[in-house]
């Protein structure tokens, strides 16, 4: 087929506007997110004590899915321009590593090296490491669809980011949850539980996010 | 491409026919310094401008157009060079200096007999009236009793067609 045929072609084809992912997400992701926390609520449900004991440390473990969500939904939306260099996604990894290291000192500082890793350990890693990436299914899954209309450079690397998305929106779900309030415990098991579904979500990118 | 986002069909025929030997003074190196012949040069070239016709939302009109164009380029050409089995480790930005040799009239190694025989009835005809022989939109779409909106969809659907048919026939080398 000559070339300018495919110029008149693609001409015709103006008025059909194509999708625009970085509009959709923001409007989708909070959608997927809150079906995620119906299921949640239907699921497992909220800690007793969330309005007394357990209302400084849920705050804590809001706040932290927050941050990764926030910064993950930033890195992805730039990344799907084609011309974006991937360091701008790395910006994302770093956003979410300083927090972490906070917990992890706010920890040793309030409660000493003394049954450090007791706390660490907690007793409800499996939990966990299932739950958030189950309720991150929902939100990865819609994420992804949305993504399928940018152009990224790195589909895989965009991929992640969209399951370090979901994976700090299900943080923010199951925070609500779980009575393990070390913050030494959340910062090591809930961001696992992140990485978990940033990997699978860097399989799927890999595979879906090519254009 | 700022007006052609706002609808302007003359500007973005103006736009893609520069956008064409641009994007050949960047694939050609390419093609050469793989070791390959040029018999894909227009291929590759015309499921870029695809490309670039389908991504075109993902350009944000406050940034310069061409660091756009070029990632597009690049992404697409490496992965047809990959698809095809070669290792590509090039900085594209340095060679979209080169300038393409002039070429008549350009074509792709797909032609419009296999491109049409993929479409279903309806797309054919429509892309056969309206893109091969240039009759307007309008009247070929009264003709198969079709509305506006009719024909755009399965114009574009047959545009997504050709997409996955750019995809197979490197496949098949």
């Amino acid at each position: 087929m000559q070339t300018e045929k495919l110029i008149d072609w693609l001409a015709e084809d103006l008025a059909v506007k194509p999708p625009k992912a970085r509009t959709h997400i923001l409007i989708w992701l909070p959608v997927a997110a809150l079906v995620t926390g119906i299921m949640f609520l239907g699921l497992v449900g909220i800690r007793t004590d969330l309005t007394s004991t357990g209302a400084m440390p849920t705050l804590v473990k809001t706040g932290l899915g927050l941050v990764i969500a926030v910064s993950a939904v930033r890195c992805a939306r730039t990344l799907l321009r084609p011309e974006a260099s991937i360091d701008q996604g790395l910006v994302a990894i770093f956003a979410v590593l300083l927090p972490l290291f906070l917990l992890v000192a706010l920890d040793l500082a309030s409660w000493g090296q003394n049954g450090f890793f007791m706390r660490l350990l907690g007793k409800s890693i499996l939990s966990c490491l299932t739950v958030i990436p189950l309720l991150a299914a929902i939100p990865l899954v819609t994420s992804l669809w949305i993504l399928r209309a940018g152009a990224p450079s790195h589909p895989a690397v965009t991929g992640a980011l969209a399951g370090l998305a979901s994976g700090g929106l299900a943080i923010m779900a199951y925070g609500l949850y779980c009575t393990e309030d070390s913050t030494s415990f959340v910062a090591v098991w809930y961001s696992l539980a992140a990485i978990i579904v940033a990997l699978g979500g860097s399989l799927a990118g890999h595979r879906w996010l090519r254009w | 491409m700022r007006l052609a986002l706002e609808g302007d069909m003359g500007a973005y025929k103006t736009l893609l026919a520069a956008v064409a030997p641009h994007l050949r003074g960047i694939v050609r190196p390419l093609l050469m310094r793989s070791g390959r012949g040029l018999a894909d040069l227009e291929d590759i070239v015309q499921e870029t401008m695809l490309a670039v016709h389908l991504k075109r939302a993902t350009w944000d009109p406050a940034l310069p157009f061409l660091p756009w164009l070029n990632a597009v380029a690049r992404y697409k050409a490496i992965d047809a060079l990959r698809r095809s089995g070669f290792r590509v480790d090039v900085d594209i930005d340095t060679m979209s200096e080169s300038l393409a040799a002039p070429d008549e009239r350009p074509d792709s190694t797909l032609d419009s007999v296999t491109i049409l025989n993929a479409l279903d009835a309806k797309q054919r005809k429509l892309v056969e009236q309206i893109i091969m022989v240039g009759r307007s939109s309008a009247e070929v779409g009264a003709e198969l009793g079709m509305t506006d909106g009719a024909v755009r969809v399965a114009l574009h659907r047959s545009l997504k067609r050709l997409g996955k048919m750019f995809g197979k026939s490197r496949h098949a080398d």
